[in-house]
């Protein structure tokens, strides 16, 4: 019983020595209106970020977007062009990487070759001068978190794909850092062990209770885990919410496009202010009259003509029978059973529809059907500007 | 013109049916018995093709001079001795007919050569790897202002034969005092083995992959640190095949040697033997003292090899 009191009092004094002191620890990371430039790229274009404490962040967006790079400004390992990166209050800028307490997961899975998994894990806190006994304890105990204690003396050349990221993330935690940065940390895994370590990383952040910092550019993956997704594109950040956030109210066409498991049906539809009127389709095969609040609101923002109205599939309904009003009629293109969904692609006239529908009720490819849509689902946005119009923010 | 005909269509025929025999192999032998019958088989060939020159120097190294020159040629000495490797370090011997062989003349220029070109080769290897490892590895790791100027310009250095530049060196070292002693040597093989290594070892350098080094800054590595805690010991293998290279070229170099060094107390080894040749034709020592010179390099070639094979870093993940 003495034994595992003192385990106790050493993994505190552990805390202690290999975490940097709660006051600078505990505090939020602020960049602001940071730019990147490489030679011939502006990577990274004005950000202005703020990461609460102990939140799990995702950088979201298409590669080229600039969240790596923002995500190695953390790390220190490159320098912002202009800007501040404060932790706390303490401006970061300069600080060489070794100086930051942070912890880092790569993509291409950066272990040490020449190390076994034992020597690969505790060599951060090698470097860092953690007394011998301490770090072999501390192995231990990770290790026994992420079920790899029987894999510490192999090479790391002998570990499948999925040992060595559990390896990498274990070489992350074992270090208590202030902050977590991981760099599509799971993207060379298989689809079934990708879902896995998702599980996974969401119980351990709320273990440890530290700031994560996740970079992706799988939407699904960002949705899976985050707390706040930050939405990046061409070097800037177009929106930053919760992921139901994203969902229900994107901030613009371009990431309505980019979050959702199926794409969105975006549609170049006609508004007549003055009758209220909305044509969905070209060729008028679907008009309908909207509800009043929408009509105002479109009114509001000066809209007449085109406007571009985009419906997520899951929110198209699929009926049979002969379009009513306010609805279209269609016939169903493709069809591909998902399990519990069914996704079709339906011809309306010109336009080729996606709608997702629950596995109810089968059609077969060459039926007709009609298709109607929710209004409270239906996301206005200027063509032009590609802002949302409609709904309003805080819906 | 006939001296030179045969041996290249010789080397054609042996090419061209090495490498039928690998497509041979690939193509042919589904049967992983048979082709691995056939790749040890044209592998012994390829081993044979190698040291029969080295065996027949051997062959010749161990005979009387008597035997050597007797017809038909004897395949192997019937008459064993290793007068001719005593001689050469000085030593007397009884020959065949029980006279007594004197040493080689160039007794003593053997033995100085040989101590002359470990020194010379040592010293020069170490410096090298010295001053061409942190060279290479800024090359090869970071980005800087005219990097692949200096990099053309390293390579470009290697793009002549020494020999070409003998002369005007041969005019600077008379004045500057340099001529015939083991520093002049020292000096010019830098400007043969720095760019070597520089070129190999960029290479190597820049083929790690990046986020290992990435992992170890922000493990809490300086950028010092992590050199050499994290990119040398990953490096090993890539260091002692351009520090075994490094060694070898100055072992070997004759030209400057014979051109800065011939005749003077810094004489290294390479330049002992054509004196063998010309001087007085002394086939069987002069096959004694290059198996002698082949030596050193072959058991550097060897330790190397197994020091890199059993760094297994094929995969660096």
């Amino acid at each position: 019983m003495t034994g595992s009191v003192s385990t106790i009092a050493a993994a505190e004094t552990g805390r202690a020595r290999g975490a940097a002191p709660p006051a600078s620890g505990r505090a939020s990371i602020r960049l602001i209106d940071v730019h990147k430039r490489f030679e011939t790229f502006h990577a990274v274009r004005g950000l202005n970020l703020e990461i609460r404490d102990g939140e799990l962040l995702v950088l979201l967006g298409p590669s080229g977007c600039g969240k790596t790079t923002t995500l190695n400004m953390l790390a220190g390992l490159e320098q912002p062009t202009s800007g501040q990166i404060l932790f706390g209050d303490r401006l970061m800028n300069d600080v060489p990487p070794e100086e930051r307490d942070i912890a880092m997961v790569f993509q291409s899975i950066a272990l040490y070759p020449h190390l076994n998994v034992r020597d690969n894990i505790g060599f951060g806190l090698r470097s860092r001068k953690v007394p011998k006994e301490e770090i072999a304890r501390r192995v231990e105990e990770v290790s026994r978190t992420l079920d790899i204690a029987r894999l510490l003396d192999r090479k790391i050349h002998q570990l499948s794909g999925g040992q060595r990221q559990r390896v990498a993330i274990a070489k992350a935690l074992v270090r208590r850092p202030t902050l977590f940065l991981l760099d599509e940390p799971f993207s060379s895994l298989d689809a079934e062990l990708r879902r896995q370590m998702r599980g996974e990383l969401v119980r351990i952040h709320r273990e440890v209770e530290t700031t994560m910092v996740f970079v992706t550019h799988d939407q699904e993956e960002a949705m899976a885990i985050a707390d706040r997704i930050a939405v990046m594109n061409a070097g800037e950040m177009v929106q930053i919410g919760s992921p139901l956030d994203l969902y229900q109210t994107p901030k613009n066409r371009w990431v309505a496009r980019f979050i959702g498991a199926h794409p969105i049906n975006l549609l170049d539809a006609r508004f007549d202010a003055g009758s209220g009127t909305l044509a969905l389709l070209p060729d008028g095969r679907w008009t309908a009259t909207v509800p009043p609040e929408i009509a105002a609101a479109l009114r509001s923002n000066g809209a007449n003509g085109t406007v571009s109205v985009g419906i997520r599939p899951e929110h198209l309904t699929v009926e049979s029978g002969p379009p009513g009003n306010g609805q279209a009629g269609g016939e169903i293109y493709t069809r591909q059973i998902l399990g519990t969904e069914i996704l079709y692609e339906i011809d309306a006239g010109s336009t080729r529809l996606r709608a997702v529908t629950p596995t109810a009720r089968l059609f077969n490819p060459g039926d007709p059907v009609r298709i109607g849509l929710d209004w409270a689902n239906a996301f206005f946005f200027d063509p032009q500007t590609e802002a949302r119009l409609y709904p309003p923010d805080g819906r | 013109m006939n001296t030179w005909v045969g041996p290249i269509i010789v080397l054609a025929i042996v090419a061209v049916a090495v490498v039928l025999a690998v497509i041979a192999i690939n193509v042919a032998f589904r049967r992983a018995g048979a082709r691995r019958a056939l790749t040890y088989f044209f592998a012994a060939l390829l081993v044979v093709w190698t040291l029969v020159p080295i065996y027949w120097l051997l062959n010749m190294a161990l005979m009387y001079k008597t035997e050597l020159l007797s017809v038909p040629t004897h395949l192997y000495p019937h008459d064993l001795t290793t007068s001719n490797f005593v001689r050469i370090f000085g030593g007397s011997a009884t020959g065949p007919t029980g006279e007594e062989l004197l040493p080689v003349g160039q007794a003593p220029a053997i033995k100085r050569g040989l101590v002359n070109s470990t020194i010379v080769a040592l010293a020069v290897t170490a410096l090298t790897v010295l001053v061409a490892l942190p060279v290479s590895y800024a090359l090869g790791r970071l980005q800087f202002r005219g990097r692949s100027g200096m990099l053309f310009a390293i390579l470009l250095s290697r793009s002549y034969p020494p020999i070409a530049i003998v002369i005007p060196f041969s005019y600077l070292y008379i004045r500057w005092d340099l001529q015939g002693t083991l520093r002049g040597l020292i000096l010019i093989y830098f400007t043969l083995t720095i760019p070597l290594f520089v070129w190999v070892m960029t290479g190597f350098f820049s083929s790690l992959p990046r986020t290992v080094e990435a992992a170890a800054r922000v493990d809490g590595n300086t950028r010092w640190q992590t050199f050499y805690r994290v990119i040398l010991p990953m490096s090993w293998p890539g260091i002692a095949v351009a520090t075994a290279i490094s060694f070898m070229v100055c072992w070997n170099e004759f030209a400057f040697a014979q051109f800065l060094a011939a005749g003077s107390p810094a004489q290294t080894f390479p330049p002992v033997l054509p004196a063998m040749f010309f001087q007085i034709s002394m086939p069987t020592e002069m096959a004694a003292a290059s198996i002698v010179g082949i030596v050193p390099p072959a058991i550097l070639a060897y330790l190397f090899q197994r020091r890199i094979r059993s760094l297994n870093l094929v995969d660096p993940l």
